[in-house]
């Protein structure tokens, strides 16, 4: 005689339910096309990224195999100069691939014009599209939403501090513990830490604008309380009075430092990724712009004893209480093009590589083998334990999250003719800082080029 | 004394002349110059200032590096069949159109040739999109036919430079083959074809060089790594977020021009022929 289960429930029946509930609810958070299908569904990826990269990328998508076995990801790499013709011709065939990143979210205004992106709203459900808006900082949400639209989500994000050289400030005379805490004394000290040689020709430089990346430029006009676009009002904001006061400032320097001293300067600098040559690195700039991908190439490359602080850009005196710090900041998007043959299973793979399912990936995506690389794209990031225990050894790394968080930190512009509003704006500020138009005529010159271009679109 | 002044003149001419050439073919070599000697430089001489213009040392080991990086010996292997499909492609088509528009008199041989010759005005990029959506529909997406068929259809620059060339070879020929019972194929495979060997080679070499330098068929055509070519592959040495190793890339480069180079240092000859004798030189 068989004894009876005190519960009514045999041991097995309990363990075909626990398998049989939690299997459904597994399955129910997946989407329906992923759910109905036999195998495994194998969506095609396209990205970027090059070299030792292509290791980052497997080490997500591995991550992403070991989390779920219903999605298999099959990564391709594109050479990035020419990808968004190759992706055009495979969404006008109707043969894109499932899922695509793109370095920056310049190029998603003007697909999502066109048709040629799915919106999130088709892929999710309206509570989970509020759980990503949720999720995601101000400015990583921005990046991804065209016309209150989300259309992409992002996984790293590049944002700028200002790094001080510790060695050239103790030299120097200035407290090398301490970097700028206002404009003012960021000037002056910029001062004190340019260095002439016997010909007058300068051989180290404070701070640099006229010949700098424009992405820097950019920061500054954050900085000084400057704006790009006003999302709310759809407007071009290129000459906002924030940006002539900082772009005046950075003309300060040309007119100070002088014009062909800077060029014959500026031209004698290597790249920002020039490894032992960069500036920063190589001495010649004291105090520069850099973004947490620094901080590895730092250990790498940098000579024995060479000391650093990182800080935020400090604010005019007066404004400290002003909302936060400037800064640049852009992000990697990962959208799902339209006509994609699996774009649920896509849409899962973005919200992966976002950190949205599960956080912890999000220590692979902006620290991967634990050097700081970027920032992500939601400060649930500093709660995660890889991330948290490399503040230890990288305590500047902390100062990039804050800055990311930060109102004053500008971004893109959401409008489809965003590259050519970033090339003018660029065009515009070299010929400022060459002191060869004021700062308002130059921005002005910007703004109505640019407002020009986005009527006709 | 006339003769004597024409004389000098002559050789200050010449002397110009020689300059003026030196000087070019040294812009020209720059290029050539620079990737060489690159893909020659340890790492920590490649963005010094001022540039390094002879390493030291040289640093040989930047090639085996570049053929350990990427699958260099397939990139080539994929990028020698596709131009030799395309090779063998250009020849055969553009023969026989070129020879149709020649040597054979038809009702409105003209106003086709220049239909023909129009379609040159056409950007790449404008028939792009349509091309790959008709590839696409046929199923020849990530396959090399996309890049090697279109070779095999005839190309109007090919035909136009062919068929100049057969318009000077003398029409007794073709009379007297036509006399002896020779059919239009015999005429064209047995006397034709042999005496436009130079514009042949040219045709071979321009469309070798064409489909060895092919980047944007490739990069949207194909999705599957291991079909990827040279043009492509080489991409792939420039690393996306760091720092980028130019010597190994400049390594890279190296062997990836020198069957062009090669091809050319043995056919020159015959290609400059090609080309003088088509009319092409100005």
């Amino acid at each position: 005689m068989t004894q009876p289960n005190k519960a009514g429930l045999s041991r097995r029946d309990m363990l075909k339910t626990i398998a049989g509930g939690t299997g459904a609810v597994a399955l129910g958070a997946l989407p329906a096309s992923v759910v109905m299908a036999q195998d495994p569904v194998t969506i095609t990826y396209w990205h970027g990224w090059t070299e030792q990269w292509e290791n980052y990328v497997q080490d997500i998508v591995d991550a992403f195999h070991a989390h779920q076995d219903a999605i298999r990801v099959e990564p391709l790499v594109v050479p990035y100069a020419d990808f968004l013709v190759r992706l055009t011709a495979a969404v006008a065939s109707g043969s894109p691939p499932d899922i695509v990143t793109f370095f920056g979210s310049n190029e998603i205004p003007g697909l999502a014009a066109l048709g040629g992106i799915t919106s999130y709203a088709d892929l999710g459900t309206p509570e989970e599209v509020a759980a990503i808006k949720e999720f995601l900082t101000p400015a990583a949400l921005a990046g991804g939403v065209v016309d209150g639209t989300v259309y992409g989500t992002p996984s790293g994000f590049g944002v700028y501090d200002l790094a001080w050289n510790k060695n050239q400030f103790e030299e120097s005379g200035l407290d090398p513990e301490v970097g700028p805490s206002t404009i003012e004394e960021l000037d002056a000290m910029a001062e004190q830490l340019t260095v002439e040689d016997a010909d007058g020709n300068l051989d180290r430089v404070g701070l640099l604008h006229l010949g700098s990346h424009a992405s820097h430029h950019r920061a500054w006009f954050g900085n000084f309380g400057g704006q790009i676009y006003d999302a709310e009002n759809d407007a071009i904001t290129a000459n906002h009075p924030g940006n002539v006061r900082a772009l005046e400032w950075m003309m300060s320097y040309s007119e100070k430092y002088g014009v062909e001293r800077l060029q014959r300067f500026s031209s004698g600098l290597s790249g920002e990724r020039g490894g032992t040559q960069d500036p920063f690195i190589a001495g010649r700039l004291a105090m520069h712009l850099i973004g947490p991908w620094k901080l590895g190439d730092f250990h790498r490359f940098a000579a024995e004893g060479f000391r650093w602080g990182v800080t935020h850009l400090p604010p005019v005196a007066g404004e400290e209480d002003s909302t936060g710090w400037g800064s640049w900041i852009w992000g990697n998007y990962q959208i799902i093009p339209s006509g994609a043959a699996n774009p649920a299973a896509g849409y899962e793979f973005a919200k992966f590589w976002s950190g949205i399912t599960d956080p912890n990936v999000m220590a692979t995506v902006a620290a991967w083998k634990d050097t700081p690389t970027t920032t992500t794209g939601s400060l649930a990031a500093l709660e995660v334990e890889r991330i948290a225990a490399l503040f230890d050894d990288h305590p500047d790394y902390r100062s990039f999250f804050e800055t990311m968080g930060s109102p004053r930190a500008l971004t893109t512009p959401m409008i489809p003719v965003a590259n050519f509003y970033m090339d003018r704006l660029g065009s515009e500020i070299g010929q400022a800082l060459r002191l060869e138009k004021s700062a308002q005529e130059a921005l002005d010159a910007v703004q109505s080029a640019v407002e020009n271009e986005y009527r006709q679109f | 004394m006339i003769f004597n002044l024409g004389l000098k003149r002559a050789n200050a001419n010449n002397i110009v002349s020689f300059i003026l050439l030196v000087v070019l073919s040294a812009a020209f070599i720059l290029p050539l110059f620079w990737m060489i000697t690159t893909s020659l430089k340890p790492i920590d001489q490649l963005l010094l200032d001022p540039p390094v213009w002879i390493p030291d040392p040289l640093e040989f080991d930047n090639y085996p590096n570049a053929l350990e990086a990427q699958p260099f010996l397939q990139y080539l292997g994929n990028s020698l069949q596709i131009a030799v499909a395309a090779v063998l492609g250009a020849i055969i088509s553009n023969s026989l159109v070129a020879y149709g528009f020649s040597r054979v008199e038809w009702k409105g041989r003209d106003f086709v040739f220049v239909l023909v010759l129009s379609t040159l005005m056409l950007p790449y990029h404008v028939v792009m999109i349509p091309l790959f959506v008709s590839f696409s529909k046929i199923g020849w997406v990530n396959t090399w036919l996309p890049l090697i068929v279109p070779a095999w259809l005839g190309h109007p620059f090919f035909i136009f430079m062919l068929r100049q060339f057969m318009l000077g070879i003398p029409k007794e020929l073709s009379e007297a083959t036509r006399i002896d019972g020779g059919s239009e194929w015999i005429l064209l495979t047995r006397v034709i074809l042999p005496l436009c060997k130079p514009a042949l080679a040219t045709v071979a070499l321009f469309q070798f060089i064409w489909s060895w330098n092919d980047f944007i068929g490739p990069l949207i055509y194909l999705n599957d790594r291991s079909l990827y070519p040279m043009s492509l592959g080489l991409a792939l040495y420039h690393n996306s977020q760091g720092i980028t190793d130019f010597s190994i890339l400049m390594a890279a480069s190296t062997m990836a021009v020198a069957p062009i180079i090669i091809i050319f240092f043995f056919m020159q000859r015959v290609f400059i022929q090609g080309i003088s004798l088509t009319g092409l030189k100005g």
